[in-house]
């Protein structure tokens, strides 16, 4: 009624009212009385139908409208598609491209769904870069490193070994070794993968140089050594650390410094050498300012040969003992055990996680799904929309005609 | 409100005539229009289970669908006949007197609603014979209520100018 205020004056207004009052037999106002005898009179007029029509319409309705025996044959009509049926196959369009986009998107990142060990490929650099007197040892070596640095969990890469050279004419190469592990465990497991770092380094007759452990509540945990272990046991002691955790890095160095140990024996040699001159001299002075000088000159030779024993040792402790850089990081999710389980199986943890993966690819699906469908929508609306206007103006065509 | 396939007797009942009527005037020949009001009875019928009481009333789903099948024989047959329908007699009225002065308003109204364009006479059949309310209208006709209102009170108008200039 407030609409129709709106289009109609105030009198329009009444008259309609009044209209609708005559219509329901109601009493009128005196200036409407011709408004209701206008009512009367073309209800005067409207057409009845015939009792004989009305009666076999009874009948019909009451026989449910069955087909009737002088009706003509109607051709067989193609079923015309219904709501329903429209809305189902738009229901199973949009399903098929968001079933289509997540198989296309699932296909393009397959690696979120499977355990993944990271394996950083620095192992390559101790084969790539060698110590420069074994590179041609070490360039074989490479194909093991590469192979070491695609499986975590594979055996100890063999370092570079100490070769004989003839050209140095000696018996013995020494051979500086080194190499770094980074572990990942669980966050609550990182101290006692510490203490076992320790353990293990103490089995081989190794030391602990430096070791730094930061454990605490809402961070990962970290745990860094700095080691030295005998290098004949370097391989044992490396296994017994890679066992420790899951094997995020791992990379062997080794050195080749026969030239600095040589160089530090003649020195020594030298020196030795020259204090046996020196006393074989000292007992063939004759003069007290002679036997001054050598005696001043074998001081010196002393200190000299004291710090060159001292080079020599610490050259060949080099040698003798290898430096390895231990690592161990706590997972992030604190989730203890799943990081040792990851190159076993398929855990639950995993199977969260792939779940929540698989949840998230759906609902990106869904939504480039629906970005590419809703404008499809929109068009069959204003279409269907159209479609209706034109069918009905269509059918009002013949109204006008008449 | 009944659901129409268990009302769907009471509605027939209540219809019939009016629907008659308003079918009736937008074709102007009895036969086409028992055709169509005994199709629209039949439609109605078999499509019972698909009217939705949100959408409107069942009386105006029902004159939706007369009219959808009227205007379709309207356009198929793409010709009118003229009014020929015989108008019921006033057996309430003995005075002769009286019996002649609404004869002559009858003779009026027709020579009225014949002279109204097919759509003002559809408004006013479907007023004055069905007695739809406007919102009932405005869904048959696929207008809106004001829209209705405003059709209505102009067919109106010309209904009874129309009638004026008849007298």
């Amino acid at each position: 009624m407030s609409l129709r205020r709106n289009r109609l004056d105030d009198t329009a207004v009444a008259e309609l009212d009044a209209l609708d009052a005559a219509l329901r037999g109601e009493a009128v106002a005196p200036e409407h009385a011709d408004l209701a005898m206008l009512v009367a009179d073309v209800r005067d007029v409207a057409p009845q139908a015939t009792p004989a029509f009305l009666a076999e319409l009874d009948a019909r309705v009451r026989e449910g409208f069955p087909p009737r025996d002088d009706a003509p044959a109607a051709a067989p009509r193609a079923p015309r598609p219904r709501r329903r049926l429209l809305f189902g196959g738009g229901a199973i369009a949009v399903s098929a491209v968001i079933a289509v986009a997540v198989v296309v998107s699932l296909g393009d990142d397959q690696a979120p769904l499977t355990s993944e060990t990271v394996v950083n490929e620095a192992a390559a650099p101790a084969a790539s870069a060698p110590a420069p007197s074994t590179a041609g040892r070490a360039g074989a070596a490479a194909p093991e490193a590469a192979a070491d640095s695609s499986e975590s969990s594979a055996a100890v890469a063999p370092a570079p070994a100490p070769t004989e050279d003839p050209a140095l004419g000696r018996e013995r190469r020494s051979v500086e070794r080194s190499a770094t592990l980074d572990l990942t465990v669980p966050a609550d497991e990182v101290q006692s993968t510490a203490d076992a770092v320790v353990r293990a380094t103490d089995r081989v007759g190794g030391i602990v140089q430096t070791s730094s452990i930061n454990v605490g509540e809402g961070t990962p945990g970290e745990a860094r050594f700095e080691l030295r272990v005998p290098s004949g046991k370097l391989d044992e002691a490396l296994a017994a650390y890679s066992k420790l955790g899951s094997v995020a890095n791992r990379t062997q160095d080794a050195q080749d410094i026969t030239s600095a140990v040589v160089s530090a024996e003649d020195l020594l040699s030298d020196a030795r050498a020259e204090r046996r001159g020196l006393l074989r001299a000292l007992g063939q002075a004759d003069t007290r300012r002679e036997v001054e000088s050598l005696r001043a000159r074998l001081r010196i030779v002393r200190a000299d040969i004291a710090r060159r024993e001292a080079a020599l040792r610490s050259v060949r402790a080099r040698a003798d003992l290898a430096t390895v850089a231990v690592t161990v990081r706590g997972d992030g999710d604190g989730s203890g055990g799943s990081s040792g389980a990851d190159d076993e199986g398929w855990s639950v943890g995993d199977a969260a996680r792939d779940a929540g993966r698989l949840l998230e690819v759906a609902a990106g699906a869904l939504i480039v799904g629906l970005a590419a469908v809703l404008p499809l929508l929109a068009l069959a609306l204003v279409a269907a929309g159209t479609a209706r206007y034109v069918v009905r103006r269509r059918r009002e065509r013949g109204l006008d005609a008449t | 409100m009944e659901p129409p396939s268990a009302g769907f007797d009471a509605l027939y009942r209540a219809c019939v005539g009016d629907l008659f009527a308003y079918v009736r005037t937008l074709l102007r020949d009895d036969a086409a229009a028992e055709d169509v009001t005994a199709l629209a009875f039949e439609r109605a019928y078999r499509r019972r289970e698909r009217y939705d009481a949100a959408k409107g009333t069942q009386r105006a789903w029902l004159f939706g669908i007369a009219r959808n099948a009227a205007l379709d024989e309207l356009r198929k047959r793409g010709r009118t006949t003229a009014l020929e329908h015989d108008v019921p007699g006033d057996p309430a009225v003995d005075d002769p007197l009286v019996h002649a002065e609404r004869s002559a308003r009858r003779a009026q109204v027709r020579v009225a609603m014949e002279r109204l364009g097919a759509r003002d006479r559809e408004l006013i059949a479907l007023k004055f014979f069905a007695g739809l309310d406007n919102a009932e209208l405005a869904e048959v006709l696929g207008v809106s209520e004001s829209n209705a209102g405003t059709k209505l009170h102009r067919a109106m108008t010309k209904l009874r100018s129309a009638c004026d200039v008849t007298a």
